[in-house]
């Protein structure tokens, strides 16, 4: 093990699909894996953030001061503390859920936002840092819902910053596939997986997942699928390979058309190309 | 005397130097003069260093060159063919013409080549560092430096300054007195021309009145200098060509004045007072009033107005000497589409102040038009190019119910984390996982390379580097711009296919049947 201590930032999905599954399992799973975390090494230091589809929240560090209780069942005390944190965190955060207006326009879990906060709190950390060391740092998305829709550009623009951040983004995502979170794994150098069943969920995370990224390489994991990243038109929904982009918003359409229907932006498809005849030096 | 340049391009003999017969002749560079039955040059000079050169007046018997340098010496030559006189008036005219000629080349040259390319490498320390670094190490040639490097820094050198004239160059025009006849000769070159030219602009508005048309050069110039305008002391007046001169001085000295003087920002208020006398450690210094001297301010104003003078010479732009000169052709027209050079409305004082106070640089600059996107569709752009996904999205009312469950069930949930891993999914994960890594694990080229029976290696590796070759073959057709072309393409397609019939697949055949090696493995 090394000897410099992990950030990890957990960005655990709330969605009220997640009511399909096992929630105790999740939950459980995810306070276990925070501890095994923390347990592993003295210097690793965690963040945990939970998106539903309202609303996204810090968990652990808790906002309001926690005094550090004493000893209940034996554990270090800090391990209590994020049990703790994140149960009240959580708590509150469904109950908010439960109390909200009964129609609701936003139906997806609001998880890009929750990674773009979780990225902001490791460049807090990083730049809090009091022996200029490098902080290596990772986030962890656990995703439950499989709906990505509107949230496209605020995805890519994670997964981005993340990039240059020299950040990987884990991915597991339980239930069905996700390629737009794929794509992010990709980018930013993380892992991904699938995961059928909750109840695999801690061995998956404590096989793939608990360790660093430079461990990772030295294991003999399963190499990553081939990553799609075709587009899909905008017409159609339909992957392609070869595509007429509009220059003004950037819509990607399969056939050339004159008009671009997202900025209403003419197009001259009749003219000709015209070819620049070369310069003679 | 060696040297490529050395080409002798005028030769007169019977030359005498210093009472010694020679010949002298006229090289690209520089001029000499060799004694008669001797082999070395006495006399050698560089055009560089003469600085003017001139010939004895008409009725001397004597025909004469002198040349003189910058050092003040100076050199005579004395023409003295025996063929008589007007031969000699004639060589020494001609060595006279070809020798100004050959000094104004010389002079000229090395300012635009050589002396421009070293003053542009001591004003710039980037480019002498530039010039170091690449020239002596032959990484490009000299040539391409002063081509490419040079050309963007020519733009940022200043406009080379013109050079002035002379304070006393009025001075330095000798008049040579002829002693018969009490005339007095000014050699005049055009250089003196254009420096009268320059300090009086009064005088150059009449040359152009009255040159060519109403008298020749030397007789304009002959006025000139016997004017008052000229020298202060002698008081002839049979010609008022120069007596306007002065009045127009008048005029322009007035309207420069009247511009000081209405310029809200200059306080003159105490210029005409008498000023206290300061006392300085019981010293009584007396202040002096403006005006007060009659016969010095005379003086004194034709000092001001020729530092005037100055001073414009110096400011005028091209542009603005061309103005002139079309204004001194028409005195009392303006010229058309230009504006008249009359004094401006005199500005308030306050809009002068104004006008000092803002710096354009300063002042914000105008933000720039910036179009912006106008989206039509924002959902469109905001999903932006994803499948859509076959899994329906879930409908509110769906939401709302399984909001309420989890809410109940997140209310009920304490952290147990004993409960937080069944053994048999834990099981079947891990097997899930050691499945995928077995599966991973063959493509990985170097075990099974070193799993390889030696023999098979080879053989491997010449199915290999035929199949290469091939495909080199097949490949280089590519673009199928000639008939050949396309035979050879259509050729190496089905030789390619026999390739992969004929030696490949039985190939694989016995390395996955007989050898028992993972078809995942070959291609």
């Amino acid at each position: 093990m090394t000897e410099e201590g992990c950030l990890l930032v957990m960005v655990v999905d709330m969605h009220p699909q997640l009511a399909e599954h096992d929630a105790h399992t999740y939950l459980n799973a995810v306070v276990a894996f925070a501890n095994l975390h923390l347990a592993a090494n003295v210097r690793n230091s965690l963040g945990v953030l939970a998106a539903n589809h309202l609303e996204s929240r810090f968990l652990y560090p808790s906002c309001d001061g926690d005094g550090v209780e004493r000893q209940r069942d034996g554990r270090l005390e800090m391990l209590g503390q994020v049990d703790r944190a994140i149960e009240r965190g959580l708590k509150t955060m469904a109950v908010a859920a439960g109390a909200s207006p009964m129609h609701s326009e936003q139906s997806e879990s609001l998880l890009s936002g929750a990674m773009g906060r979780g990225l902001l709190y490791i460049k807090r950390r990083e730049t809090e840092e009091v022996l200029t060391k490098k902080l290596q740092s990772r986030l962890l998305v656990l995703k439950i819902s499989s709906d990505t829709g509107s949230q496209y550009l605020t995805y890519i623009n994670a997964y981005l910053t993340a990039q240059k951040m020299s950040t990987p983004v884990d991915v597991c995502v339980v239930g069905g596939e996700c390629g737009l979170l794929q794509q992010g794994a990709d980018i930013t150098g993380g892992t991904y997986h699938c995961v059928r069943q909750v109840t695999e969920l801690l061995q998956t995370l404590l096989l793939m997942y608990h360790c660093g990224p430079a461990t990772r390489r030295k294991m003999n994991a399963p190499p990553p699928d081939t990553v799609d990243y075709r587009a899909a038109c905008f017409c159609h929904r339909t992957l392609v390979d070869m595509a007429s982009v509009c220059s003004n918003c950037l819509s990607v359409y399969c056939k050339a058309v004159p008009l671009c229907t997202t900025c209403n932006v003419i197009f001259q498809t009749d003219r000709p190309l015209v070819r620049l005849s070369k310069k003679k030096k | 005397m060696s040297g490529e340049r050395e080409d002798i391009l005028l030769q007169v003999n019977n030359v005498r130097y210093k009472k010694n017969n020679g010949q002298l002749y006229l090289s690209q560079t520089r001029m000499g003069w060799m004694m008669e039955d001797s082999d070395t040059s006495t006399v050698s000079v560089l055009y560089n260093d003469i600085r003017t050169q001139k010939i004895s007046p008409e009725g001397k018997p004597k025909v004469q060159l002198q040349i003189v340098l910058h050092d003040i010496s100076s050199y005579t030559f004395h023409f003295c063919t025996p063929e008589g006189r007007e031969k000699q008036i004639a060589e020494r005219n001609k060595v006279k013409e070809r020798l100004s000629q050959l000094m104004s080349q010389n002079r000229r040259q090395p300012p635009d080549e050589l002396m421009e390319k070293k003053r542009m490498l001591d004003e710039n320390e980037q480019l002498q560092q530039l010039y170091r670094a690449l020239v002596p190490t032959s990484i490009i040639s000299v040539d391409e430096f002063w081509k490419e490097i040079a050309g963007q820094y020519k733009q940022s050198m200043g406009p080379q300054q013109d050079v002035g004239v002379s304070g006393a160059f009025l001075a330095d025009i000798k008049p040579q007195t002829d002693g018969s006849n009490g005339k007095v000769q000014y050699n005049l070159t055009p250089e003196i021309m254009s420096s009268v030219f320059k300090t009086y602009p009064a005088v150059k508005k009449k040359h152009g009145e009255y040159v060519p048309h109403r008298m020749t050069e030397s007789e304009f110039w002959t006025l000139f200098f016997q004017s008052h305008y000229y020298s202060v002391h002698t008081t002839s007046r049979t010609e008022n060509v120069f007596s306007e001169c002065s009045k127009y001085d008048d005029r322009e000295w007035n309207r420069d004045v009247n511009s000081t003087q209405s310029d809200p920002l200059n306080n003159l208020n105490d210029i005409y007072e008498e000023k206290q006398l300061a006392v300085e450690d019981e010293l009584r210094v007396g202040g002096a009033k403006a005006g007060s001297n009659a016969i010095h301010a005379l003086m004194i104003k034709r000092f001001n107005q020729h530092n005037l003078n100055i001073i414009k010479a110096q400011t005028n732009l091209e542009k603005e000497k061309l103005l002139d000169e079309i204004a001194a052709k028409n005195p009392n027209n303006v010229p058309n589409g230009e504006v008249s050079q009359e004094v401006t409305q005199p500005k308030t004082k306050k809009a002068k102040l104004e006008e000092k106070r803002t710096i354009d640089d300063l002042e914000n600059s105008n933000k720039t038009e910036v179009s912006s996107l106008t989206i039509h569709q924002r959902d469109r752009y905001l999903t932006g190019p994803t499948e859509l996904t076959t899994t329906q999205s879930i409908q509110p009312d769906q939401i709302m119910m399984l909001n309420k469950q989890l809410t109940i069930t997140a209310s009920t949930w304490t952290p147990s984390l004993n409960n937080s891993q069944e053994p048999d999914a834990a099981y079947r994960s891990l097997q899930h996982f050691s499945d995928m890594c077995r599966r991973g694990r063959s493509t990985i080229g170097v075990r099974t390379g070193d799993q390889l029976p030696g023999n098979l290696h080879k053989e491997l590796g010449q199915v290999y580097s035929s199949a290469g070759e091939l495909l080199r073959h097949f490949w280089s057709c590519f673009p199928p711009r000639t008939p050949q072309l396309q035979e050879k393409l259509h050729k190496m397609h089905e030789t390619l296919c026999r390739y992969h019939n004929v030696t490949i697949r039985p190939f694989q055949i016995y390395l996955t049947e007989v050898l028992m090696i993972n078809p995942d493995n070959c291609p």
